[in-house]
């Protein structure tokens, strides 16, 4: 009772303190609500001292009265308990009805269990069950089943704070305990949840981390082995050889792609649900041609290497400007909305960005052909500036794009032939206006 | 559980507005006038120290109890009319 006076004595800040260190919801203490919560304080640090002092308890037992015979003295703390622990539990609405037969089914399957317990410690409740009819052994049992609840639980949280207050009660405890573990319960299987999450996040991940890591390894080895002179460049010149011509055929995505490279780790993730089996065959020679921000995102370590290859250039040679240059051209949130962007969405996009690009092409073009000359001429180191699969689907986007749709009309209307026919016109019509 | 009650209809079918706290279910002339005594004179301010106890049945119940020494069924079909309402229009 010491503990019931000290509550009435704190501030409702110092109460809703004590509640929340108690493991009791964070419910705001008014003065209006103050008693209300005093009593729950009291129930859940002493399961003995809340049911005995307070009146509420002795209501909840009203309540369950009506459907059995009424219980004795003894019997009404182990109402009290049940309200405890079902009120936190459930908040669905419930009658006094439906709450009561709820009850009865879970106890029911239980009942032997809580009953030798009961019989340990309350031997009037147990005898009460034996001798009255069986609506009346049903209400003792709601009252055990809410007690097994609490027992799981109070043997880690609650046991600690009420043994020592009072030893002589040891059912009572536990019930006050079982509020306590539904909570913990919960952000248990939450915080399952989102390491399991976390956890298939970072292992998408894992792959295209290890080839950005290989890519800037290369590139850092390249560096350091062109300042240094050492003989190791030679060595690699063999591999590189068709994805360098590329490069000289498509020059302008280069400056992009190669900015971009040192960034691609953090855009990896997102692009890949566009990259497909049948886009990877096409990715490589179709995507150089395609500049623009989906394409900038394609060049992965790969075409990164090559422009760092090149020491000779002097100011975007350098690894530091190519990474800033890659940070601003990288845009992570629209690469993760073009997953759920349909097909034709996404061919739009590219449509744009082509066009971007083939403006800024001429730029482009100049800093291509010096990557590739210079990457050339050092040769390149033994890893394959191969790009990211999740990253493949975006290069193909114009020259592949429109490779395609010359394909379907040639295949369609036979264009070539036709095209051929009428150059050949036209050229004859040309030839005769010139010379007369 | 039985039927709603005419009164418990009346009161969930509509926004609450003023109305005088013996509108709710539950509630009538004597509780109603312990309410009032109490400064819960309008059904509003039963419904805020509803939400101030979280919409919390047994919290809410023990403090019918409390204030206006309501039984278990008045508390009860308080608490229902209240939370349907909110279900409704909160």
């Amino acid at each position: 009772m010491a503990d019931v006076d000290d509550f009435d004595s704190l501030s409702n800040a110092e109460l809703r303190a004590k509640m929340l260190a108690q493991g009791l919801p964070n419910i705001p203490v008014t003065d209006s609500s103050r008693k209300v919560l005093v009593k729950r304080l009291r129930a859940s640090i002493g399961g003995q001292s809340s049911p005995a002092g307070s009146p509420k308890k002795s209501s909840r037992r009203e309540t369950l009265a009506p459907v059995a015979s009424a219980p004795a003295a003894a019997s009404t703390p182990v109402d009290k308990l049940d309200g405890n622990k079902v009120a936190p539990a459930t908040k669905a609405r419930r009658t006094i009805a439906a709450t009561e037969a709820k009850e009865a089914e879970r106890r029911r399957p239980e009942e032997p269990v809580v009953a030798d317990r009961r019989r340990n410690e309350e031997p009037v409740v147990a005898d009460r069950r034996r001798n009255e009819e069986p609506v009346a052994a049903r209400k003792p049992l709601p009252a055990a089943a809410p007690q097994i609840q609490t027992r799981r639980a109070s043997t880690t949280s609650t046991g600690s704070q009420s043994k020592p207050v009072e030893p002589v009660k040891p059912v009572k405890k536990p019930q006050t305990i079982a509020e306590e573990p539904a909570p913990s319960k919960r952000t248990d299987r939450e915080d399952n949840y989102l390491k399991v999450n976390s956890l298939i996040v970072l292992e998408s991940d894992e792959e295209e981390d290890e080839q950005l890591a290989q890519a800037a390894n290369l590139v850092e080895q390249q560096h350091a082995a062109r300042e240094k002179a050492s003989s190791k460049l030679a060595s690699s010149g063999t591999t590189t050889y068709e994805y360098k011509s590329r490069l000289v055929e498509h020059p302008r995505q280069q400056v992009y792609e190669a900015s971009a490279a040192p960034v691609l780790p953090p855009s990896v993730p997102s692009a890949r649900p566009l990259a497909t089996s049948s886009t990877r065959s096409y990715d490589y020679q179709p995507s150089n041609p395609l500049p623009g921000r989906y394409s900038s995102f394609v060049r992965t370590a790969a075409q990164g290497y090559v422009t760092a290859e090149a020491p000779p250039l002097p100011s975007y040679s350098s690894p530091s400007y190519q990474r800033t240059y890659a940070n601003e051209l990288s845009d992570e949130n629209e690469a993760e909305e073009s997953r759920y962007e349909s097909t034709f969405a996404q061919n739009l996009a590219r449509l744009r960005a082509e066009r971007l690009g083939d403006r800024s092409s001429p730029y482009s073009r100049r800093t291509l052909a010096r990557g590739s000359a210079s990457s050339a001429s050092s040769g390149s180191l033994g890893y394959e500036p191969r790009p990211r699969r999740s990253l493949r689907p975006d290069e193909n986007s114009v020259s592949v794009a429109f490779g395609r749709w010359c394909n379907s009309l040639e295949q369609k209307y036979h264009i070539k032939s036709k095209l051929f026919i009428v150059l050949v016109v036209v050229l004859l019509i040309g030839i005769y206006s010139i010379f007369y | 559980m039985s039927g709603t009650s005419q009164k418990y209809r009346n009161f969930v079918a509509e926004p609450m507005g003023n109305k005088s706290v013996t509108e709710l279910a539950g509630i009538g002339e004597t509780l109603g006038g312990r309410l009032t005594e109490a400064g819960f004179d309008k059904a509003y301010t039963v419904l805020g120290q509803y939400l101030v106890l979280k919409k919390d049945e047994e919290l809410f119940k023990d403090w019918m109890k409390e204030v206006c020494n309501a039984s278990s069924k008045q508390a009860s079909d308080c608490y229902n009319c209240l939370n349907d309402w909110c279900e409704e229009f909160l």
